[in-house]
């Protein structure tokens, strides 16, 4: 009998990015990296674990955005595209580094991979969502929903209709996609407002998670802390993140993916190597860009790197899961001896920490899964729907206010390079509520209108937009993308308004900003 | 010209890794090709054996030494960068008035940084989304809207229309007009019912003429907040013209209310504490002030949940904040690397192999192939098949490389 509980998260998530007037767009490249190095590595994970036998409970936040994109034809014809170019310059690069064979078997390392990366993607008929579906409907997997577009909710407090829409939006299209009603969610970016979870519960949400200080500082006070979830007066559960694992894998001091053994994200061939032969792999403007073929390990405190050596670096990956599982199990024996039930552990990380920016995380993350089974008995990896039903009686505790973003609340997503936003975000939100109470029953043109309205108002709202203003990286596409959204909104609610709606302009938002095909704008309200 | 060579050296700095300082920093990077290039000797002795058939053997090798200034941006002095900027983090977020020039992110947000780093996506001018409107200055609204940021911040934006302004004017006994000032008036109204005079306290900020946002320090977590805006005369009178929505700051500690049901001892709660927020036993008996110490410590070093990570190296870091006060980094730097080009012809359906490897021929019978050229030497025997297998031709280049 286990001591105690482990629930690790990955949280899978990128904005909504989708340009089919172009043959290249440079942000496509975010999920088409996404899905090499992290999706399709998971979903490799699943199956050999599933082939072993090895018990493993995994939670996931799928988020619409990142569901829409990857069921989407257009961007999966892309993605393939991009892969047959990889696959192609891989083989080069087999041949290019013959005579350096520490090189070598890293370039046929990387042709196997985006090879199996083909054969994976063909394998779920090109829409890997089928694949965690799959692991869903076998037990394996839980998969919770997010908000539609990744809205950060704490700064929509004047606004709660776009709150309502974002979250009923998202469960409709999770059970559309994956045939049931979401348990849970992964509120966007972790935030929370006391007084949302009415929200969740009206939708049929019934766990969320929240930061460690949402529920260490909430009223009244946590009889376990984050060890055990609480209810929210409206009897929505919340699991607090428990930081002494998650700092195990993010800290700058005891962090592992900074181990010198792993692999270096920067160091990309699409930067090193030679621009004539690089030419046809990067932008078509020639302006150079990641590949995901690199050499490197991350090496040291130096800007002289070593070549990656992937035996050493499968090594430490193993001794890190080992480490944590180690630090698991001593955390449970001593929790197990303060609190009368048996404690949960929540470990929520970036998806696409595994495998992207850690190259070595998904393999980490299946040792880890290994040695749980295999070589222990005091903990046991679990969901929050599984715990939830082991322990339904819980304290009921209003959590604070919180996020998981740098110092704990707004920050990140209200500062003077992203605050010029709100005010316009905030009046297309009160119009759309307006025009979903003057014409929220109509038919024809104007109801078309109406839905393209709420998703140009959702898009616009993705937290996205904000971060990437605040860490200014890709601003100026951040910029246009928000400015542009809520121009698309107002123009709509202008001509409807007017009653004279521009069929031909809506005709283009509705090809090119297609997400959430069966939306009801009847949500925002 | 000095002669030394050390391809080793620890002072070098790789090509992206430059690049992408510079483009850190706000600079064009520069192209690797700017660098001198130098041709190296290579010498290609070329043995053919019967019935040369075969044209061409290039070697095309660019070396020239690697010349590294002593200390170009070593590690350490990147180590330095981080713990200035440590201090930084350390200093209460509440000085910080609005936003800061650096960047800083909790390690998560690196990797959703770096989510989005594919490409020096700046000079990215081939591709630009169609032209857009700018949005609306105004939306002709009378309003004040308060926004929380966190525990002792709060943000406020408003639009007030000119016209409205002027005709609330009037609310002002004429004689006071003139002294009046235009201000924001902060109320805490914590659980009381406002009716507009029975605030717990307030505090006015002056506005300046223009401005149309405002972070407003209110320092006091868990507590609620409303604003007003109007005139205060010189006699202190308060003329308001328009309230914002209440919005309540979280608390940034422990609650004091305790729950019978679910009682949990203070020594305990504090023990769980400390392990929550990632601090192991130290939070053993600590009362709600040392708790929320400790978590305030957590949250804002760059040891705990901090805002620097140094994964990919803490050069980065130093690069990203840019070259500490009192340290001149050196930006000169240079990379050279050889490949060898190794092309021909023969009949097109013949049957090639290069060191041994089969290669395919393009359909005119030609075939190139790219080798990285090491230093040392290279025989390549490329060897020619008729495709009846009567016929073979052995060519064998061999490539001599050294950097000095």
């Amino acid at each position: 009998m286990a001591l105690g509980y482990l629930c690790l998260m990955l949280h899978a998530h990128l904005p909504y990015v989708r340009h089919p007037e172009y043959d290249f767009y440079l942000e496509e490249q975010w999920l088409f990296e996404a899905i090499s190095e992290t999706y399709i590595p998971l979903i490799w994970m699943f199956k050999r674990l599933e082939r072993e036998g090895v018990h493993f409970r995994l939670t996931m936040s799928m988020t619409p955005p990142l569901i829409s994109m990857l069921m989407d034809s257009h961007l999966q014809d892309k993605y393939l595209k991009r892969l047959e170019q990889l696959i192609e310059l891989s083989h080069k690069e087999v041949e290019r580094t013959r005579w350096q064979p520490e090189f070598q078997r890293l370039a046929i390392m990387y042709l196997n991979r985006f090879c199996e990366a083909r054969d994976t993607f063909f394998e779920y008929g090109k829409n890997i969502v089928n694949a965690f579906k799959e692991y869903q409907d076998k037990g394996y997997l839980e998969i919770v929903t997010c908000g539609a577009t990744h809205g950060f909710f704490p700064l929509m407090e004047t606004t709660l209709p776009s709150v309502r829409a974002q979250v009923a939006v998202a469960v409709d299209l999770h059970k559309r996609v994956f045939g049931r009603q979401p348990k849970g969610i992964w509120l966007p970016e972790c935030g929370y407002r006391p007084g949302h979870d009415e929200i969740l519960r009206d939708n049929g949400i019934r766990f969320f998670f929240v930061e460690s200080h949402g529920i260490l500082h909430g009223t009244p006070r946590p009889k376990y802390g984050v060890y055990a979830p609480v209810y929210t007066k409206n009897g929505v559960a919340a699991f607090g993140r428990d930081m002494e694992s998650s700092k195990q894998v993010w800290s700058a001091v005891e962090g592992y993916p900074g181990d010198y053994w792993y692999r270096d994200f920067y160091r990309d061939i699409g930067y090193d190597l030679d621009f004539d032969y690089i030419r046809p792999y990067i932008q078509p403007t020639g302006l150079r860009m990641h590949t995901g073929i690199k050499y490197y390990r991350i090496t040291g405190k130096t800007d002289h790197k070593e070549p990656y050596d992937p035996d050493m670096a499968m090594h430490r990956a193993a001794e890190h899961a080992g480490n944590f599982m180690f630090n698991r199990e001593k955390q449970v024996e001593y929790l197990a001896s303060l609190m009368d039930r048996k404690p949960i552990i929540v470990a929520p990380y970036d998806a696409e920490l595994f495998g992207h920016w850690w190259f070595e995380g998904p393999l980490w993350l299946e040792f880890l899964f290994k040695k749980i089974h295999y070589d222990q008995k005091t903990i046991k990896t679990v969901t929050p729907s599984e715990y939830l039903a082991e322990y339904p009686r819980n304290q009921v505790v209003t959590p604070s206010f919180s996020s998981w973003g740098w110092k704990g609340y707004c920050e990140v997503w209200l500062d003077g390079t992203n605050d010029w936003i709100y005010k316009h975000l905030h009046k297309a939100s009160e119009r759309m509520t307006e025009l979903v109470n003057t014409y929220g029953y109509a038919e024809g043109n104007v109801k078309r209108a109406l839905k393209q309205a709420l998703r140009e108002l959702l898009l616009a709202q993705s937290s996205d937009w904000a971060f990437i203003m605040h860490t200014g990286t890709h601003v100026e596409y951040a910029v246009k993308r928000t400015k542009q959204h809520l121009d698309n909104f107002n123009r709509l609610y202008e001509d409807i308004k007017s009653g004279s709606i521009d069929i031909e302009f809506l005709s283009r938002l509705e090809e090119k900003n297609n997400i959430f095909p069966d939306i009801n704008p009847l949500v925002h309200s | 010209m000095p002669r030394k060579v050390d391809s080793t050296s620890k002072d070098t700095v790789s090509t992206a890794e430059r690049r992408r300082r510079s483009v850190r920093r706000g600079r064009k990077p520069k192209a690797a090709s700017t660098g001198k290039k130098k041709t190296a000797k290579v010498s290609a002795s070329t043995k053919s054996k019967v019935k040369a058939v075969a044209r061409k053997v290039k070697a095309v090798a660019k070396t020239v030494k690697r010349r590294i200034r002593k200390k170009v941006l070593p590690a350490n002095e990147a180590l330095d960068g981080l713990q200035s900027k440590d201090i930084l983090i350390g200093a209460p977020a509440v000085q910080v008035v609005s936003s800061i020039d650096d960047v800083l992110l909790s390690p998560q947000e690196r990797i959703e940084d770096a989510k989005y780093y594919i490409a020096e996506h700046e000079q990215d001018k081939g591709i630009e989304l169609e032209d857009i409107r700018e949005l609306p200055q105004y939306y002709g609204d009378n309003k004040v809207v308060l926004m929380v940021r966190d525990p002792w911040w709060i943000f406020s934006y408003w639009e007030l229309q000119p016209g409205f302004v002027e005709e609330k004017r009037h609310i002002i006994p004429p004689d006071k007009r003139q002294d009046a000032s235009f201000v924001m008036r902060v109320y805490d109204i914590s659980y009381i019912d406002f009716n507009g005079t029975n605030a717990h306290y307030f505090f006015d900020i002056t506005i300046p003429y223009g401005a149309e946002k405002w972070y407003i320090n209110v320092n006091a977590p868990g507590r609620t907040w409303i604003a007003e805006m109007g005139w205060v005369s010189r006699d202190g009178s308060f003329y308001p013209i328009i309230r914002s929505n209440a919005v309540s700051t979280p608390l940034d500690g422990p609650s004091w209310i305790t729950d019978e049901e679910w009682a949990v001892p203070e020594e305990l709660f504090s023990k769980l504490y400390g392990l929550s927020i990632g601090f192991g036993g130290l939070g053993a008996g600590l009362s709600s002030a040392e708790m929320h110490q400790l978590w305030s410590q957590q949250l804002f070093s760059a040891a705990g949940s901090g805002a620097v990570s140094s994964w990919g190296g803490s050069e980065q870091l130093a690069s990203i904040h840019g070259p500490q006060q009192g340290q001149k980094a050196r930006k000169f730097w240079m990379v050279v690397n050889t490949e060898l080009i190794v092309y021909g012809a023969t009949e097109p359906d013949a049957k090639v192999s290069v060191q041994g490897v089969p290669i395919k021929l393009r359909p005119d019978g030609t075939f190139s192939l790219r080798f990285a050229l090491p230093d040392g030497m290279q025989v390549i025997p490329v060897k020619g098949i008729s495709a009846d297998g009567v016929d073979e031709i052995v060519i064998t280049p061999v490539v001599q490389k050294e950097t000095r």
